[in-house]
């Protein structure tokens, strides 16, 4: 015991010294990524902090989504934001306006070797939203379909390379799943309750059929917003996967064999990598782009950026930028190993490279690049936003049979319509 | 004379303490959403202002007046409710001759009541996960399928309410007691010598005696269920599709999402007004139901 106090003591005193005489400049991070990914980001601050013995991350992983937000919002209206913050770019469009991102000077950005063209110019365009750069890309993610392999071979519907068939158009999708269905109760999980994850598959439906979320003023014109809806409804009315299914019990069902079909962002891959490695799986697992339900593949994709949060009150000294900087810098240079996330990192220089065209599984799903569809760019859209707010709110009980595919779009549109 | 002004010295310096964080923490809030209500500001910093057009709109939300109705429901749900139970169980624990039994069980009803509302909702949200919930295998058990409580329309509601009198009723139950045991036993020695039952003795006897303290349990609760947010936000967000939407959600929306201060600091405004209309009407009923005994 005393020892310890001693050491405690001890400890304190060194790193009294230590501050004086090396002078570390402390950045303090949030994120939010909790999944799969989060292991993989706490290993990217770890290599950052060994390489710089000057700057010390000091990370803190926050819920996701609206609390997240909201603490970035209130933080950095009182002056107490962190120095760097992860920020999804389909949220630009709300955040921007309201003044808590930061812009960042071309100048700052060249010093730490950031230029448009190393991005992918959609990505660089979108991170550029209000006519100032307001956050550095770091990645691409996307919708994928995790398959399990001898569930899926079995049934015939994996061809000689061993990708999945026969489950692209809504028919050949529908006798697939009704294949599945008589080897086990619930061939998909997915997590059904959850207004994100719906998103995310519905909204490449929507795209797969050709459908728009948006036309000027109007939500969900037409009927295919209610039509891609139908085809979660039925997915559940069939029982093809169950209702009400929350995040980690989707994900456990597909790890634990219970279902063979998991849809998910490519942010869980580490998840089954790990597991994989560490011969826990207990099966061959696959990533692949989603079964195509429509005429054209259509993907939804999102990105996460650093962003600088903004406060009049207490903005950002000389010192802390020039460290934050740097982390962005050293961040999108060394994103390879942000590739093992799942992601697609937003360095095109990065993606080139025979390192990451050669990465497993990722390569598997390397054509998602093509058909990829980001959220609209609107403040009603993006993560935590009102549309977000409207899935878990009116669409999720719609695909849980609560509610019809017209009644659920219906109440979606009267809310989102008041807001535009 | 010297000697009276004397002690109202050391009387308002023993209250300044209270009186300098009510003023701090509370009256100045207070004032403060007041004005806000009657700009357009956003989450921080002040807006335009703009009169009544925040309570003009309120007043034509459908959302606003669809938080209000649910939240008179959660009322409904909870208030009487938890007084009753409060009552029961505190009347079943006044019986019990062995004081250390009695003091146990009195502890066990009252320790949710001193855990975090966060810690509350995630026991329950276990509990009665549709997928892993030790609720659904009795369901199951019973021959029944499994419920997502909190997604389905019809059970939200009162699955909130079961979980929010759990979490509050040992409070309840405290305060019975307490009013149990200022009654004079000597009144139910007469009242066995007049061969009164143990209905007779409750109603002529227990109710009218303890009717101070429902009362206040009444009013308590009213107050705090109108208020209702924590456990309505962690457990269903106010879905599904707006079944459970309650004022301060409402509140919480507009302002920390939406980033409209303004019209969230008027939603707060009418609600802390229904609140003191509400407490004071109830405070009269009860007050006249107690002057008739």
């Amino acid at each position: 015991m005393k020892n310890k106090i001693i050491s405690f003591f001890a400890g304190i005193v060194i790193s009294i010294y230590s501050f004086g005489a090396s002078a570390v400049t402390e950045v303090v991070w949030w994120d939010f990524l909790g999944g799969g990914d989060g292991v993989r980001m706490k290993q990217m601050i770890d290599n950052f902090n060994e390489a710089h013995p000057d700057i010390q991350i000091n990370a803190t992983t926050l819920e996701w989504g609206v609390p997240f937000y909201t603490k970035v919002q209130t933080s950095a209206a009182v002056g107490e934001q962190p120095d760097i913050m992860t920020y999804h770019l389909s949220r630009f469009p709300l955040a921007v306006p309201t003044g808590v991102l930061r812009p960042i000077s071309a100048e700052e950005l060249a010093s730490v070797g950031i230029t448009a063209d190393r991005f992918f110019p959609a990505n660089w365009e979108a991170a550029n939203f209000g006519g100032a750069t307001h956050g550095v890309p770091l990645d691409i993610h996307a919708n994928v379909m995790y398959f399990n392999a001898e569930v899926l071979g079995e049934a015939g519907l994996l061809d000689e390379n061993g990708h999945p068939t026969l489950l692209d158009g809504v028919d050949n999708f529908m006798n697939g799943l009704a294949k599945l269905d008589e080897m086990m109760e619930f061939p998909i999980g997915f997590a059904s309750d959850n207004g994100g994850m719906i998103w995310r598959w519905w909204y490449s439906i929507l795209n797969m059929m050709e459908g728009d979320f948006v036309d000027g003023s109007s939500i969900c014109p037409g009927d295919k917003c209610e039509k891609s809806l139908q085809i979660l409804i039925d997915l559940v009315e069939k029982g093809y996967m169950p209702s009400n299914v929350d995040y980690q019990s989707a994900k456990g069902m597909f790890i634990s064999g219970e279902s063979a079909i998991h849809i998910n962002g490519v942010w869980e891959v580490p998840t089954m990598v790990d597991l994989m490695r560490n011969n826990e799986l207990g099966f061959k697992f696959g990533v692949v782009d989603m079964p195509q339900v429509g005429p054209k593949m259509a993907t939804w994709s999102d990105s996460h950026a650093f962003a600088i949060p903004h406060s009049d009150k207490n903005p950002i000294s000389d010192e802390k930028l020039e460290a934050v900087l740097k982390v962005m810098g050293w961040m999108s240079d060394n994103s390879l190993f942000w590739g093992t996330a799942g992601h697609i990192p937003a360095n095109t220089e990065v993606v080139d490279s025979v390192f990451y065209k050669n990465m497993q599984p990722n390569s598997t799903y390397a054509n998602i690049g093509e058909n990829m569809v980001v959220d609209p760019f609107l403040p009603i859209a993006g993560v935590a936003s009102p549309t977000y707010d409207a899935f878990s709110n009116y669409i999720a009980p719609a695909v849980n049979g609560e509610l019809s595919a017209e009644e659920a779009i219906q109440m979606m549109r009267d809310d989102l319509e008041a807001l535009m | 004379m010297k000697k009276y002004s004397n002690s109202n010295f050391w009387g308002l310096l023993l209250a300044f303490p209270f009186i300098f964080f009510y003023v701090l923490f509370l009256l100045y809030p207070t004032i403060y959403t007041l004005l806000f209500s009657f700009t357009d500001s956003p989450l921080i910093g002040w807006g335009k202002w703009v009169g009544l057009e925040n309570y003009i709109k309120l007043f034509n939300d459908k959302l606003f007046l669809k938080s209000l109705k649910n939240t008179f429901v959660f009322v409904f749900w909870t208030v009487v409710p938890n007084t009753l139970i409060g009552l029961m169980c505190a009347m079943m624990i006044n019986r019990l001759k062995n004081p250390y039994i009695a003091a146990f069980l009195l502890a066990c009803f009252f320790i949710p009541h001193i855990l975090p509302v966060t810690v509350v909702t995630q026991v329950w949200s276990w509990m009665l996960s549709k997928q892993y919930g030790i609720i659904q295998e009795f369901l199951e058990f019973l021959g029944y399928a499994k419920i997502a409580f909190f997604k389905k329309k019809q059970f939200a509601m009162p699955a909130v309410a079961i979980v929010t009198i759990w979490w509050t009723v040992g409070f309840n139950i405290l305060l019975f007691i307490a009013g149990l045991k200022s009654i004079n036993p000597e009144i139910y020695e007469a009242s066995d010598l007049d061969g009164a039952n143990s209905w007779a003795k409750f109603r002529y006897i227990t109710w009218p005696l303890i009717w101070p303290i429902t009362a206040l349990v009444l009013t308590l609760q009213l107050i705090f269920q109108l208020k209702i947010f924590d456990q309505m936000y962690l457990l269903t967000a106010g879905g599904p599709f707006n079944s459970t939407l309650v004022v301060l959600q409402l509140v919480y929306k507009q302002g920390f999402q939406m980033n409209r201060g303004g019209y969230a600091s008027a939603i707060a405004m009418v609600l802390f007004l229904i609140i003191i209309v509400v407490s004071i009407m109830q405070y009269y009923v009860l007050r006249d139901k107690e002057k008739d005994k």
